[in-house]
């Protein structure tokens, strides 16, 4: 399936490997370049697109096989860019709940997205999620959850 | 009107005060300890301090609120809060401001039509002075592509031996008065114009360029 994953940090890098490992086709969002680094070694730029948006770049790592978009997660264009029109599943998971919400509700609500699932840091947030039916994972919660039940196992 | 303020920085102060002068009843949901202290001092209890969710929309009255307006500076937050006031508490009207002109599209896509973008008013602001040097823009209306403009002839203008019905006006342009020293002049087809004769044109925003051609050499 085709993935787009918002968010190459800690998470979003560990997921899309992953994904391509299970041989899916990934594309990465994330508004600073340096980020592409965790996604491997071999990252080089491919070319630079879509002028008008300014912002916006491609970039590819070779080995993995992963195009990454340079821009904003939350920007309709950027997500354009990187095909959300064609994707089965999108992903958020940047450090700002807001930007991965927003990000959700364009994929939900312009794109239609089929499977769509975001981060959340802060669990307070997680029933604004609920009430957007947006559906939400808080890594935070799920650890302390599962530390809990190996302790009083 | 009960007007429902989020963000509590330099755009939410002066609307509060704004608002509150001219009798409007507020509440200001901040985050920020020192901003909401601040606000407290100079209006009294208009703050509620939190995070904007829906329980803290409850908590303010959103129920009958009759607009929200989301001013903080992240277009993010701004589209979240307007979005669970209008969906979940059936705000009547939500407006929100906008950092990134970009995301128009996508507030309006999600149904929140009313944005507000400072970048976009300042652009269109240097784009008119930018193309009207003597034509002055006072007012926008409709969506902005439609405006009320003002000209002053002058001496050497081409329109001065023509009658008005003679005039090569664009086909949405039309004139609304003349004002000729503390006169105003009606514009009919007879009418002549004078040098220093202040227009008041109604036109569309293509039609600006070719008003100029009319009036000036």
């Amino acid at each position: 399936m085709k993935v787009l994953v918002v968010g190459s940090g800690r998470v979003g890098s560990f997921l899309a490997r992953h994904l391509v490992g299970h041989g899916h086709q990934v594309v990465v969002v994330d508004r600073d370049p340096t980020s592409f680094k965790m996604l491997g070694e071999d990252l080089v730029v491919e070319r630079v697109a879509a002028p008008a948006t300014g912002e916006v770049q491609t970039t590819f790592t070779a080995k993995t096989r992963i195009r990454c978009v340079v821009g904003s997660g939350s920007d309709a264009e950027v997500l354009k860019t990187a095909g959300i029109q064609a994707v089965d599943a999108f992903v958020a998971v940047t450090d700002n709940d807001y930007v991965n919400l927003m990000a959700a509700l364009v994929a939900k609500e312009l794109h239609h997205t089929a499977r769509i699932i975001i981060g959340i840091i802060n669990p307070r947030r997680l029933q604004i999620a609920r009430e957007l039916q947006i559906e939400a994972i808080c890594p935070l919660t799920l650890g302390a959850q599962s530390m809990f039940e190996s302790l009083v196992r | 009107m009960y007007v429902i303020i989020v963000g509590g920085g330099t755009v939410g102060y002066h609307l509060t005060k704004d608002l509150v002068a001219r009798g409007h009843e507020v509440t200001v949901i901040e985050q920020d300890e020192a901003r909401c202290k601040r606000l407290t001092e100079e209006f009294g209890e208009v703050v509620l301090r939190g995070e904007c969710d829906v329980a803290l929309l409850r908590e303010a009255g959103a129920e009958r609120a009759d607009v929200l307006i989301a001013v903080t500076d992240q277009d993010e937050v701004n589209l979240v809060a307007c979005l669970l006031a209008r969906r979940l508490l059936k705000v009547p009207r939500v407006i929100a401001h906008i950092v990134d002109p970009r995301n128009r599209p996508t507030f309006e896509g999600l149904g929140i039509d009313l944005t507000v973008s400072s970048t976009d008013i300042i652009c269109n602001l240097i784009e008119q002075g930018a193309i009207t040097t003597e034509i002055i823009p006072l007012l926008a209306l409709g969506k902005g592509d439609l405006e009320i403009v003002e000209l002053v002839l002058p001496h050497d203008s081409p329109a001065l031996p023509l009658l008005l019905k003679d005039l090569p006006l664009p086909g949405d342009s039309v004139l609304v008065s003349i004002i000729r020293g503390d006169q105003i002049v009606f514009p009919r087809g007879s009418t002549t114009f004078r040098p220093n004769d202040t227009i008041l044109a109604l036109t569309s925003t293509k039609g600006v360029e070719q008003l100029k051609q009319v009036f000036y050499r």
